[in-house]
């Protein structure tokens, strides 16, 4: 089981680096397109298209896993902070099970939608020219596959008690020892 | 019975009323037996309206086809032809309601290929409305080609960014609803949109100039069905949403083309400039065009592999001019609708339509 | 079961699964994706879930929502922000609480350059509060006023909350972004003001400090506040000055905050990646979020659930000013609870046609709104600013000390609320300079 969390810790590692790369290209792509237009009147042609249509999309699918890991995906507590600490480890199985379920869901559909538009080699206009955009549509499969992974993984660490194999700190936490 | 119709414009808008009257006029003419829901957008966005359709969360939409390239690539190839209605010939305040009449025409009767790409999306084409033509809306004075030269111009799409790269100007792609205050801050000089988007985004508010004929060109706006809506209808039912559309595709054209009107009123009275672009652009114009309409042939045959480019602008051509004279004594929407009806829509087989 | 009443029945599930705890986006997502499967079938459930997770990520607006996170991340990191409270430290230093005072201003500076108030409060709070618990400040005073400072994060822009609010409202950005200059200006007058009363009321709270502080010293103060003000006037110069777009500002401003970094030699490649990281972490947590309320959006659609809820807001409330206190206590009780965002992205859906229908301005209403959530961030007994201040003081003050630190300014915040109702001018005046 500490062999499977380690892998899967290595692949949300693998899909951090990919999304924190995205949001470092984000950002040089849009100010080179505004410096290019600004100064020398040559604007980067297709500029939206590839922050809404890829680095948007890596960055929100790619990391969804990685949040998962860390447990920031935002909840509610205080309700069951009142309850028994049993209770409260029934409550993370089924919310545990909620995730794997809804993010599977999002996975098949995200391959099905996937599919049709590389079936079509879906592109954008983008001034004169076409920007093909299917490739990011792969995003949310492999993104949401990897989301219900871990939660998955987590549900069988929570009721076998078996090592956990997965990096739980909290990058916030982490700041706030510093 | 009743139908979705999925709306992309907000719901106290000009378009969206005329979608509700569409609704009505459906009701009415099925004496009640099919009605429509209209959400304006709360059901699908433009962007969602092509996938929204195909699987059926909505019935009926509209969907604008330039946003999917690779799906609609015939529908698209036929829209561009739109250009044609900057040519002297077939220039005019209502030239938007003639070609919606030659493309719906000629997608309804002609065009098998138009239909079966729509099919291939799960959706049955319902007839067209066309927005009124774009002109150039600037906040600097722009009255010679070299004027044009280097100038940031926002182009919604492929047509007006081969203009602005033919005549050396810098094409620049931002959404429209950031385009007000990238002409008000100055990122923009120039905005190429319709009449009635001048209204519709407020453009009167922020721009100095508008200089019609220049670079014209219209955007298609095409009612499509979800095809197994369409296939579980009676005959009936085809009939009255069939006669519903001719008012559909009335109604909507003539909602761009007086919105557009009102904002020439307007733009006048507070002493804008407005009025039709100098001599020597609306000449580069047009010679522009009549070289555009072979590159459009060209372009759709390496993308796509369209070979019937000529054709098709050939037989549009033609027919823009029998569309030309006949509405051309049109004076309201109810009497556009007729000559829609009586032209296109009252001759479809609804039985095989679609089919 | 009526389409309505599968609606409701969807939203009472809604309710229950994110009171046991269940990810607010997860429950968003399952209860929309089983609605629409009850009412349409499964093709319009798959088909759903195939287009929308996409097509409302894949938006050119939103991407401001990552860029502004890492704008934030990124002036934190480097320290871009610390020089600004020094400086207002010093300049306040004759004054009762003006350590304190110095944290409100430090905070509003901040906002400048970060879109959320979560993000606010644990940057001050980690420059601030040891300096006042230094200065034998009370405990309460110190962490409560970083905490309901941090909330000027959200409405000073850039603002995340703004951002999704003008997405889904269709309202101009950089109009919102005006219209909050006013509400977080007054907002942070308004914690002065309570501030400066609290100390004259009783000066034990905060120590008179024997600091002399030369008129040389405080010049000498502001030099270390040019990193940040560099930044900020990249970013509003650009803004107003034609060069780029308010979407494209929030990439030029993380630019220029790396390049100032990286001149300061405060940027190392371990703090561009944690600032990368918290970023990633941070937008996909809220898009998930955006997400799900986008499918609830549509599940309520076609129940007819939504129309439904807003007809009956619109009948209970029988005059302008009955439906503006509803609303306003609504999202009060709601923020109590409820993380902001999605407390928005829930509601809007049901809120904005009633606010459509009373014919108010829905640029008013985006900052009246903003400033509610806000609220919402520092009430007990979810107040997530509260929390991220009780991660920074660890053991020493308790949470429920620096939720009575906050009361009293909580009071402020709904005279600024009144003042924003009665007067929503003050709201609509900047915007209105932009046509
Ligand atoms: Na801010
Ligand atoms: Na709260």
């Amino acid at each position: 089981m500490l062999l499977v969390g380690k892998f899967l810790s290595g692949l949300t590692r693998i899909a951090s680096l990919i999304g924190t790369f995205c949001i470092g290209l984000m950002m040089l792509h849009v100010t080179a397109d505004v410096i290019g237009r600004y100064l020398f009147n040559a604007p980067l042609t297709g500029t939206i298209v590839i922050v809404g249509h890829y680095y948007m999309i890596i960055v929100v699918f790619m990391a969804l896993g990685v949040a998962e890991e860390k447990g920031a995906h935002i909840s509610v507590e205080f309700l069951t902070d009142m309850m028994p600490k049993s209770v409260q480890g029934w409550l993370s199985v089924f919310s545990g099970v909620l995730t794997v379920a809804v993010f599977a869901l999002l996975a098949i559909s995200g391959y099905f939608e996937a599919m049709k538009k590389t079936k079509y080699g879906a592109s954008i206009e983008q001034g004169s020219d076409m920007i093909t955009i299917w490739q990011s549509y792969w995003a949310i499969p492999i993104g949401a596959a990897l989301m219900a992974l871990i939660a998955a993984y987590k549900i069988v660490v929570a009721l076998t008690g078996s090592q956990n194999g997965l990096h739980e700190t909290l990058e916030d936490a982490e700041i706030i020892n510093e | 019975d009743q139908l979705n119709f999925a709306g992309g414009w907000p719901p106290n808008s000009r378009p969206n009323s005329v979608v509700e009257d569409y609704a009505a006029a459906l009701s009415e003419n099925s004496g009640g037996a099919l009605t429509m829901k209209v959400f304006p957008q709360s059901l699908l966005s433009f962007g969602e309206a092509n996938a929204g359709l195909r699987d059926g969360m909505a019935d009926l939409a509209v969907t604008l086809t330039p946003y999917f390239p690779t799906e609609f690539p015939n529908m698209n190839m036929v829209s561009e032809f739109a250009e044609l209605t900057e040519l002297p010939e077939f220039s005019g305040e209502l030239s938007s309601a003639a070609f919606a009449g030659a493309i719906s025409e000629y997608v309804m009767t002609q065009c098998t290929e138009c239909k079966s790409e729509a099919a291939a999306q799960n959706q049955v084409f319902m007839g067209a409305s066309m927005t009124t033509s774009y002109v150039l809306q600037c906040v600097v004075p722009i009255n010679s080609p070299e004027e044009l030269k280097g100038k940031r111009i926002r182009t919604a799409g492929a047509y007006w960014s081969r203009w602005a790269e033919s005549v050396g100007a810098v094409p620049v792609s931002i959404s429209v609803s950031e385009t007000f205050e990238a002409l008000n801050q100055g990122v923009l000089d120039c905005t190429a949109s319709n009449t009635a988007d001048f209204m519709n985004f407020s453009f009167i508010d922020a721009v100095k100039y508008v200089y019609a004929g220049l670079p014209g060109g219209q955007f298609t706006v095409p009612t499509m069905m979800n095809k197994d809506r369409w296939d579980g209808l009676s005959a009936e039912g085809k009939s009255a949403l069939m006669k519903a559309n001719a008012k559909m595709a009335a109604d909507m054209t003539w909602v761009y083309v007086d919105i557009g009107r009102n904002g020439k009123t307007e733009a006048l009275e507070r002493g804008l400039e407005y009025g039709p672009a100098a001599d020597s652009l609306l000449e580069m114009n047009r010679s522009f065009i009549e070289n555009d309409i072979t590159s459009v042939a060209a372009i759709y045959d390496e993308r796509f592999g369209l070979k019937n480019g000529a054709e098709v602008s050939t037989a549009l051509r033609a027919s823009l001019g029998r569309w030309t004279a006949l509405i051309a004594d049109v004076d309201s929407a109810e009497a556009l609708a007729e000559v829609y009806w009586n032209e296109i829509y009252s001759k479809i087989d609804v039985n095989n339509y679609g089919m | 079961m009526s389409e309505v009443a599968i609606g409701l029945t969807g939203l009472g599930f809604l309710m229950f699964l994110i009171a046991l705890r269940v990810p607010i986006g997860i429950s968003l997502i399952g209860v929309s994706f089983v609605g629409l499967w009850s009412l349409m079938g499964p093709q319009v459930a798959w088909g759903a879930l195939g287009v929308i997770p996409y097509q409302f990520s894949a938006n050119w607006i939103l991407s401001s929502i990552p860029m502004f996170l890492f704008l934030g991340f990124i002036s934190y990191h480097t320290h871009l922000t610390r020089g600004m409270f020094n400086a207002a430290r010093v300049w306040m230093s004759a004054v009762p609480g003006g350590l304190a005072i110095a944290a409100i201003f430090g905070s509003a500076g901040f906002a400048a350059v970060s879109g959320s108030s979560l993000a606010c409060s644990a940057a001050m709070g980690r420059i601030a509060i040891p300096e006042m618990i230094k200065h034998k400040y009370h405990p309460e005073l110190a962490t409560g006023t970083v905490a309901v400072a941090g909330t000027i994060g959200a409405l000073i822009p850039p603002s995340i909350i703004l951002i999704l609010y003008g997405v889904i409202a269709q309202v101009s950005i950089a109009k919102l972004f005006l219209g909050g200059i006013s509400a977080g200006l007054l907002t942070a007058i308004g914690y002065v003001i309570v501030v400066f009363v609290r100390v004259k009321l009783n000066p034990a709270l905060a120590p008179e400090r024997d600091e002399q502080v030369s008129f040389a010293d405080k010049v000498l103060a502001l030099k270390d506040t040019w990193p940040i003000f560099l930044v900020m006037i990249g970013i509003f110069g650009g803004l107003f000055g034609g060069i780029f777009t308010p979407t494209e500002a929030g990439a030029v401003g993380a630019f220029l905050a790396c390049l100032v970094a990286l001149v300061s030699g405060e940027l190392t490649f371990d703090r561009f990646m944690k600032a990368a990281r918290e970023t990633i972490m941070t937008t996909a947590s809220l898009l998930v979020i955006a997400i799900g309320a986008s499918l609830l959006t549509r599940f309520l659609a076609l129940s007819g659930a939504g129309d439904y809820l807003s007809a009956g807001i619109m009948s209970l409330a029988t005059s302008p000013t009955l439906l503006l206190v509803g609303i306003i206590l609504v999202y009060l009780v709601m923020g109590m609870f409820l993380e902001p965002i999605g407390a928005m992205l829930l509601t809007l859906p049901i809120i904005l046609p009633v606010v459509d229908s009373a014919g108010w301005s829905l640029l008013w209403f985006g900052i009246v709104l903003t400033k509610l959530l806000e609220i919402g961030m520092i009430t007990p007994p979810i107040g997530m600013n509260v929390f991220v201040i009780k991660g920074v003081v660890g053991d020493l003050v308790k949470t429920s000390a620096i939720f009575r630190g906050v009361l009293w300014f909580i009071v402020m915040d709904l005279i600024v609320v009144a003042i924003l109702s009665a007067f929503p001018a003050l709201v609509l005046k900047l915007p209105e300079l932009l046509n």
